[in-house]
């Protein structure tokens, strides 16, 4: 056991043997909880109780992002031909939209403006999105 | 007194007669923990130690709702104290303590958080002298609740010495009609300086940051009728606050730089005069001026010689926008990004030795990116940093660490709209013993 100073329901801090010779009295006597050796600064303190904070959560994956290169991957060879010669305005329009990385529901809108234009199948559309 | 057989004889008192002139020698701790083991060299009857508590880590908040509010202040600067103890040459100095800083505190949530930072640990020689750390930053999601930056600490004991209780980090006051808000302030200085503050008022989307403490500095108090990002306060003079919606650089040692308006960046509040504007060009970096100056921290500290400029700041809607740091006494530049570009970041610059932090804020209407605060120069609070996505988005806001040798961390606030995002508050600076001597009387 070690002695801690307790404010708030937590441990502020942990003193390193006796306070008494370690701090000046009027700071000693903050001092005066004696609480588990495994404690460290910043532990919560409940009812007598040691209360370990509980660790953060592992963060989420960013979210996939889809590029104008995605989409050509995922295409089938005629409409890569289509693709690469710009046949249609609305191929020129979607590598602009498409020209930094997006969310799936700006991409899904960009396919959606290919295939209304009959430039790509619904088939190839499911495919980059897979 | 004569001159005997055996040299100069002893004045009488002289053990506590005269404060020794000069302090040529000295020994650094700057990890926490305990030491037990110096020696008193010889012929040194006076050792002056300076001691300085841990700082306290800022508080973190994230919301998604709307309305919905973020607020998180910096951690308190540790206290400090400079004491003369008599000794005899060869005794076993009493044990001393090095307390650690407050613990970094951080969520990565798409709803609701708010925690709290944590207290840094008290520093202490024996029962002599003792510095408690500064106190834990704090942190609500409320807009219609006040927030106080974490309490600096105070010394107690009775040494000969000069005093200073810590800084305290920047408060954040309730007022006003606004729905959504965000903000973060910065943390104290160990040196007695407190971060500037935010008073929320008028009605509105209002998020803004300030940056952390400088030595010696008094704060001032930034109401959001502007979003902003404030500079570090410099030592002895603090950053200025802004009516328009850009950041302001570092304040100095002689003066508080100067505010700019959106795109334009500045230099830093310079050693004898206030920095200069320069316009933002397609070519030109976002960058402002570095401050300059150098010197050996701890003599600079018995003397208070810091002369020093303030970082410049970055001012931006296009591109990443990167303050500079702050030299030795000046604080670091405020970095403000609001656009709608993806993937960009706002960096504000680190304080000089005695300077704190920089603040960061990023507004962003489409897309992600992040903010990230500077951290505190040695002895400086470290900077707030706030990040607001507006419709989509979302992205990370990481305040500043308050400067070594107890420097309070900077509060750190997200506001997105309904997506994940992730904010770390900065963490305390450890504390410190430095032990001082020079031989003779």
């Amino acid at each position: 056991m070690k002695y801690a100073w307790i404010e708030n329901d937590r441990v502020r801090d942990t003193a390193p043997g006796n306070p008494v010779e370690f701090y000046h009295a009027d700071v000693a006597v903050f001092y005066d909880t004696q609480v588990p050796d495994d404690a460290v600064n910043g532990d919560g303190w409940v009812n007598g109780q040691l209360v370990k904070p509980e660790p953060p959560p592992a963060p989420e994956p960013a979210p996939r992002t889809w590029t104008a290169e995605d989409i050509r991957a995922g295409l089938t060879l005629a409409e890569r031909v289509k693709w690469d010669n710009n046949s249609a305005p609305e191929i020129v329009t979607a590598k602009q939209e498409m020209a930094l990385p997006q969310l799936l529901a700006h991409t899904t809108d960009v396919l959606s403006l290919l295939v209304s234009a009959q430039v790509i199948s619904q088939a190839s559309a499911d495919k980059v999105l897979t | 007194m004569n001159q005997g057989m055996y040299g100069f004889g002893l004045p009488p008192n002289y053990a506590t007669r005269v404060a020794p002139p000069t302090l040529n020698n000295y020994v650094v701790y700057s990890v926490a923990g305990t030491y037990t083991n110096f020696v008193v060299p010889q012929n040194v009857y006076q050792i002056a130690a300076l001691v300085v508590g841990g700082g306290g880590s800022g508080g973190i908040a994230i919301d998604s709702a709307s309305p919905g509010g973020t607020s998180a202040t910096g951690g308190g600067g540790g206290a400090s104290v400079l004491a003369y103890i008599d000794v005899i040459p060869g005794q076993k100095f009493p044990s001393f303590t090095v307390g650690s800083g407050g613990a970094a505190v951080t969520a990565t949530s798409a709803i609701t958080v708010a925690t709290v930072g944590n207290a840094g640990g008290t520093s202490s020689i024996g029962s002599i002298v003792s510095c408690p750390g500064g106190g834990a930053g704090g942190a609500t999601n409320a807009v219609s609740t006040s927030t106080s930056g974490g309490a600096g600490g105070i010394p107690v004991g009775n040494t000969r010495g000069i005093y200073t209780t810590g800084g305290s980090g920047g408060n954040i006051t309730s007022g006003g009609s606004g729905a959504n808000r965000g903000a973060a302030t910065g943390g104290g200085s160990s040196l007695g300086g407190s971060a500037n503050s935010v008073t929320f008022s008028g009605s509105g989307i209002q998020t803004m940051a300030t940056g952390g403490a400088g030595a010696f500095s008094p704060a001032l108090t930034q109401s959001t009728f502007a979003t902003t990002a404030l500079g570090g306060n410099g030592a002895i003079f603090p950053a200025l606050t802004t009516t328009f919606a850009s950041p302001t650089g570092g304040g100095g040692t002689t003066s508080s730089g100067i505010i700019v308006s959106l795109n334009v960046n500045t230099s830093g509040a310079g050693i004898s005069a206030a920095g200069v504007a320069m316009t933002l060009s397609a070519t030109a970096p976002a960058n402002g001026g570095d401050g300059s100056t150098t010197g050996q921290i701890f003599q600079l500290v018995l003397s208070k010689n810091v002369f020093g400029a303030g970082g410049g700041a970055a001012s931006t809607t296009t591109t990443n926008a990167n303050a500079s740091n702050g030299g030795y006494g000046g604080g670091g530049g405020g970095a403000f990004y609001n656009g709608a570009t993806n993937n960009v970041s706002s960096t504000a610059g680190a304080g000089g030795v005695f300077g704190g932090g920089g603040a960061a804020y990023f507004y962003n209407s489409l897309n992600t990116g992040t903010a990230t605060a500077g951290a505190g120069g040695v002895f400086g609070g470290g900077g707030g940093a706030t990040t607001n996505f507006s419709s989509v988005g979302s992205g990370t806001a990481t305040a500043g660490a308050g400067g070594g040798f107890g420097g309070g961390g900077g509060g750190a606030t997200v506001y997105a709209n309904a997506a994940s995002s992730t904010t770390t508050s900065g963490a305390g600076g450890s504390g410190l013993v430095v032990l001082y001597w020079t031989e003779g009387y």
